[in-house]
């Protein structure tokens, strides 16, 4: 097992390069952290209809996400039992059984093995069809829509995997009565390790100023996009961390958040019956859409792309990316949410092309002896930590952990604490008592 | 009886035929020169610049492969979103393409056959477009235009390219970013 006590330094703030190039490190990943991690597979609206089926990854795991006929979702890795082909290579549609295109092997939706050809003639009387389905995922979570699923089956329970997360992830997908829905899809590879990402939307939002500055100068000349130009020049706002590694932040003090939504979406959420709609469920004046990530990488955004991104290797990553609108809105909501995703956050996106030069050139440089050792620092910590802050105006406060600005370093060190409680484990209940003493600006 | 061939030639004058071909030629001959701002000289006001998703389906299902309009695209562009493309690398911190791609469009199988209206002209092309950008990153992309392209005597060239499908050969995309024009 890699040793990477020397390699991450909490207290310090420093990460030594190595734990993102060595493939042992990596090998380690997908032990402790992939298979014992909640991992996004599918929204119902991806699936909606008895046989609908997709692929999707949990680490580097192809996993099935299939509709039963009773209206459930099952989830099973995609490997045949027998000499472990693919057994659907679709990657979604609508499906009554799949059979193995290598000796047809035929199961139902729900994994089950139902037929294996020459049975009768070939196999012995004692070979049981029910010992040889694909591998289940054991445990699986539908939270508002979205499906969660982990192969740990001593995870605690989503919600409490959340934990303080939930109030903020309520903020982006919980706003409205009818849920959202997924209108559209991209994915693509990205040359670095995936861990650059899921740092950022946890973390980073002092990025976008530098590495965004090209896209931010021209968006406002769209017209509906988000105004970027509200949050002023000298930014304010706040950044949450929490327990299990999750993290977010959006710009503007409570009662003038600048969210990055759209503005014709905006408009819609402004309509009196809509906005008391939003109220009631949240139950607060909640706005705290900039960006966020649930541990590992379920991220969105306020302009609510949503994505994971699946780790290929220590240098390689896919992005599994969706347009996710409020289900109820009218068309041109809608729509304005999609056109915004495509120019922004896709393999075209004005956005999303500048970040994959960062961290295509950050993955070549750590080739270096030298520049591995130098690793990479998290020194932006000046902003207070605060927990339960409370709200100026009285109503309430925000849950957990958060920080007094938009721009901290806090929730990403939270998150390689988390990563390093994660890696130096071996079962759920040492990590739960780890976490509990590794609380950010207490210990 | 007449082969397609034969046909295909006869419903296009070979001065058409050769006039779009260079009309073609120019157009990335500007992106590879990194004059972005003349590529806009190429297209119709009322353009429609798509590049939808592809993704693999059971044969069935064979039809959903492409994504429909309005939902997946990697384009989904008017005149007015192109510019603010073209502009934003016209900022010198687009750092994708800051320094920017030495880029190489290579544009085959050009079929020119009529559109619907007089002028109008429906062209089929190929493209494998290679770059390389930074030290080491290269990568490069193939796949089939469809475009709508009219007689414009009066525009810069000549013609103007009213609407544009771009096929990627590709489903996940596997390259980093597709910051060029296609
Ligand atoms: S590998 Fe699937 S049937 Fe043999
Ligand atoms: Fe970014």
């Amino acid at each position: 097992m890699a040793d990477i006590t020397q390699l991450v330094d909490i207290s310090a703030g420093q990460l030594h390069g190595e734990i993102f190039t060595n493939e042992e490190i990596y090998q380690q990943e997908l032990e402790k952290v992939w298979k014992r991690a909640w991992c996004f597979l599918a929204h119902d609206s991806m699936i909606p209809k008895k046989g609908d089926f997709m692929q999707n990854y949990i680490g580097e795991d192809p996993i099935m996400i299939v509709r039963q006929k009773d209206g459930s979702v099952a989830a099973w890795l995609n490997q045949c039992r027998h000499r472990g082909m693919r057994i659907c290579r679709a990657d979604r549609g609508t499906n009554k059984a799949f059979t193995c295109t290598f000796h047809g092997w035929a199961y139902d939706l729900a994994g089950n093995l139902t037929m294996v050809p020459r049975q009768e003639a070939a196999y012995p009387a004692d070979f049981k069809l029910e010992d040889w389905g694909p591998i289940k995922v054991p445990r699986l979570y539908n939270y508002k829509g979205f499906w969660f699923g982990t192969w740990d089956e001593t995870a605690p329970e989503f919600e409490d995997y959340l934990g303080t997360a939930k109030y903020y992830l309520d903020g982006y997908l919980d706003r409205w009565e009818g849920g959202m829905e997924a209108i559209a899809h991209h994915r693509w590879v990205l040359p670095n390790n995936w861990k650059y990402m899921a740092e950022q939307p946890t973390s980073d939002m002092q990025h976008s100023e530098i590495t965004h500055a090209s896209a931010a100068l021209m968006v406002n000349k769209l017209g509906f996009w988000a105004d970027r130009s509200k949050r002023g020049d000298e930014p304010t706002g706040r950044q949450f961390f929490s327990t299990y590694g999750h993290g977010g932040a959006w710009y503007g003090e409570k009662g003038h958040e600048v969210p990055n939504t759209n503005q014709i979406l905006e408009k819609w959420e402004k309509s009196p019956e809509i906005a008391a709609q939003i109220a009631a469920r949240l139950g607060d004046d909640r706005e705290v859409r900039g960006h966020l990530n649930i541990w590992p990488t379920f991220m969105t955004l306020g302009n609510h792309v949503l994505r994971v991104t699946h780790p290929r290797g220590p240098n390689e990553m896919e992005i599994w990316s969706w347009a996710m609108v409020p289900a109820a809105a009218p068309a041109e909501v809608k729509n304005a949410i999609r056109q915004d995703l495509l120019k922004t956050f896709t393999p075209t996106g004005m956005f999303e092309a500048d970040d994959a030069l960062n961290w295509e050139e950050m993955q070549h440089v750590l080739r270096g002896k030298v520049a591995r050792e130098a690793g990479f620092t998290y020194q932006m910590t000046g902003a207070p930590i605060q927990y339960d802050f409370p709200f100026p105006n009285g109503t309430g406060s925000y849950p957990g952990g958060s920080s007094a600005h938009v721009f901290s370093d806090n929730a990403a060190i939270n998150m390689y604490s988390h990563y390093f409680d994660m890696m130096t484990t071996d079962t759920w209940d040492e990590l739960i008592a780890r976490r509990a003493q590794h609380v950010l600006g207490q210990s | 009886m007449t082969d397609n061939v034969s046909q295909a030639l006869t419903a296009v004058t070979a001065a058409d035929q050769r006039a779009i071909e260079r009309f073609l030629y120019e157009e990335v001959k500007v992106l590879d020169d990194w004059e972005w701002v003349k590529w806009l000289d190429f297209l119709h006001d009322d353009i429609m610049y798509w590049a939808p998703t592809q993704e693999d389906r059971y044969s069935r299902e064979r039809s959903k492969r492409i994504a429909e309009f309005g939902t997946s695209a990697y384009f989904e562009d008017n005149k007015t979103e192109l510019s603010v493309r073209v502009h934003r690398m016209l900022t010198n911190q687009a750092w994708s393409e800051e320094p920017p791609s030495r880029s190489r469009h290579i544009i085959t199988n050009i079929m020119v056959d009529p559109g619907v209206e007089p002028g109008e002209f429906k062209v089929r092309s190929h493209f494998f477009d290679y770059r390389s950008n930074g030290q080491r990153a290269w990568d490069m992309v193939t796949g089939q235009r469809d475009d709508v392209i009219v007689r414009a005597p009066e525009s810069e060239w000549g013609y103007l390219i009213k609407t544009r499908r771009i096929l990627f050969d590709m489903s996940i995309i596997l390259n980093k970013n597709l910051t060029l024009f296609y």
